[in-house]
């Protein structure tokens, strides 16, 4: 479901997902709807995955609409891990 | 056929488009969006997102989720009014009002919350003077103002677009029930400074019964009337900060709301102008064929003025039930009669207790349908004179 070098982010309403989703669509962006992994659903239950390199325009676009996640996750060597919310981690 | 006359209460039929789509998303995709993450419920979380956004374009309304799915337009009042209010605030309302707005206010009025009512004048018209007037007046500005944008005993139309940026001006909160405008006359929440709209969704918009929502402008904050499962924070005992799940609870009705969207598409396609064209036309044919009539009132604004979607009458010396009820059993007409749940509005133009007769035509009516009430009704008044002669 989340491979190596995904990124997923966490958003904190189904409805604010479905408009993150409909908004990266439309602007060309490739990003997909997730069930959340078990670890990070505290949330919502679903999560918008997304390719690292997709990170700062899928940012810049979210927050341009004023629509910042709730949370970044990042898979690295098999592990999710919490990344700090700006539009590019290393 | 029956010659339905009833559509303030709810339009009926609704466009083919609306059957279509109901039948359409009841065979395909009628799961509870919002909740599982399977591609069918996220399918239909995505149906029901573009119904919010279908709403939040027709109204004006900048964000689609400040847009509540409600099941008509007393539940979305309900939220508003139950979730803002509190012991100290002092509402401005009018004495035109429907039940749904009139008696929750009445229970809140018991909790220690001021309910001013602006008195309309005997067409049913409230100035947009009276209620600057309340709102200032008695020591304390009023914290909301509450008002339907159009009788649904007159057709009287209030000028929300008067009163409304000047309440934003005020700080004052502004709610209009649009339970008989939207569909009809244009509404814009930004420019009329409207900060919460309630609107059933199977009227005017033709959507299906069970559909109705609640707009909330940025900021606002209500406490939730019915606790229950909103699909995100699960592990939270509580209910979630954000809206619209906040206020949304239990499972939604995917179905009804792409019937709602499938009528809300149909009025943007003919327009509001040519709507509104539609039934003046068919409520003048009816003015003027009424006017012949012995002992005929006519409630509400003048032809002249601009109205709603229906007409108010009253025969004298004649009890409207028993003219509706001539018209239903003996000529498969419905009309309503009585007092169309809002008891306060008869008061102000004397129609108590006995009410009016009210024709409200829809989209699918036609010249020969008034033509065949007015025929009609000649026919029974003609009977009971020569029977009581
Ligand atoms: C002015 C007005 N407000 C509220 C309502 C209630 O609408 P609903 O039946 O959708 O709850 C109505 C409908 O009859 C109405 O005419």
């Amino acid at each position: 479901m989340i491979a190596d070098g995904d990124r997923i982010v966490l958003f904190n309403s189904p409805t604010r997902v479905m408009k993150a989703e409909k908004l990266l669509r439309k602007a060309g962006l490739v990003c997909q709807l997730i069930p959340a992994p078990r670890q990070v659903a505290e949330c919502c239950a679903l999560a918008l995955r997304f390719a690292a390199t997709e990170q700062t325009a899928i940012f810049n676009e979210l927050a341009a609409a004023n629509l910042t996640p709730r949370r970044l996750y990042g898979k690295h060597q098999g592990l999710l891990s919490a990344l700090e919310l700006t539009s590019e981690n290393e | 056929m029956a010659i339905y006359l009833d559509n303030a209460a709810t339009t009926f039929p609704k466009p083919e488009s609306v059957y279509h789509a109901l039948d359409q998303t009841g065979r395909q995709l009628a799961i509870s969006p919002g909740r599982g993450s399977y591609s069918l419920a996220l399918e239909a979380g995505r149906l029901v997102y573009e119904v919010r956004e279908t709403v939040a374009e027709f109204f004006n309304i900048p964000d689609p989720s400040r847009v509540v799915f409600t099941a008509n337009a007393t539940e979305a009042i309900n939220l508003a009014l139950f979730g803002l209010l509190r012991p100290g605030d002092r509402v401005i309302s009018t004495t035109m009002e429907h039940n749904a707005v009139s008696r929750p206010l009445q229970v809140l009025e018991s909790r220690g919350i001021e309910i001013e009512r602006v008195p309309a004048n005997t067409t049913g018209q409230v100035s947009a003077a009276a209620i600057r007037e309340a709102v200032t007046n008695g020591g304390k500005i009023a914290r909301m103002v509450v008002l339907s944008h159009c009788s649904n005993v007159t057709g009287s139309i209030q000028p929300i677009e008067e009163i409304g940026p000047w309440c934003r001006q005020q700080g004052v909160l502004f709610m209009v029930d649009a339970a008989q405008s939207a569909g009809l006359l244009p509404i814009d929440v930004q420019s009329m400074g409207i900060d919460l709209l309630a609107a059933a969704g199977h009227k005017g918009l033709l959507g299906p019964a069970g559909t109705g929502f609640l707009y909330l402008v940025e900021g606002l904050q209500p406490t939730p009337l019915i606790y229950g499962g909103t699909g995100g924070n699960s592990a939270s005992p509580l209910m979630p900060e954000e809206l619209p799940e906040r206020l949304e609870y239990g499972t939604l009705n995917t179905q009804a709301l792409a019937g709602l969207q499938a009528g809300i598409e149909f009025v943007r396609s003919h327009g509001l102008e040519q709507i509104r064209r539609h039934k003046s036309a068919l409520l003048e044919q009816l003015f003027f064929g009424l006017s012949r009539l012995p002992g005929i009132r006519i409630h509400g604004p003048s032809q002249v003025q601009p109205q709603g979607g229906l007409l108010s009458f009253s025969l004298a010396g004649q009890d409207p039930s028993e003219i509706g009820f001539l018209l239903d059993v003996e000529h498969d007409i419905c009309i309503r009669t009585g007092l169309h749940c809002a008891p306060d509005a008869h008061r102000s133009i004397g129609t108590l207790p006995a009410g009016t007769l009210r024709v409200s035509p829809g989209l699918f009516n036609t010249a020969a349908d008034i033509d065949a009430l007015l025929r009609t009704m000649d026919r029974i008044l003609c009977a009971k004179s020569t029977i009581s002669a």
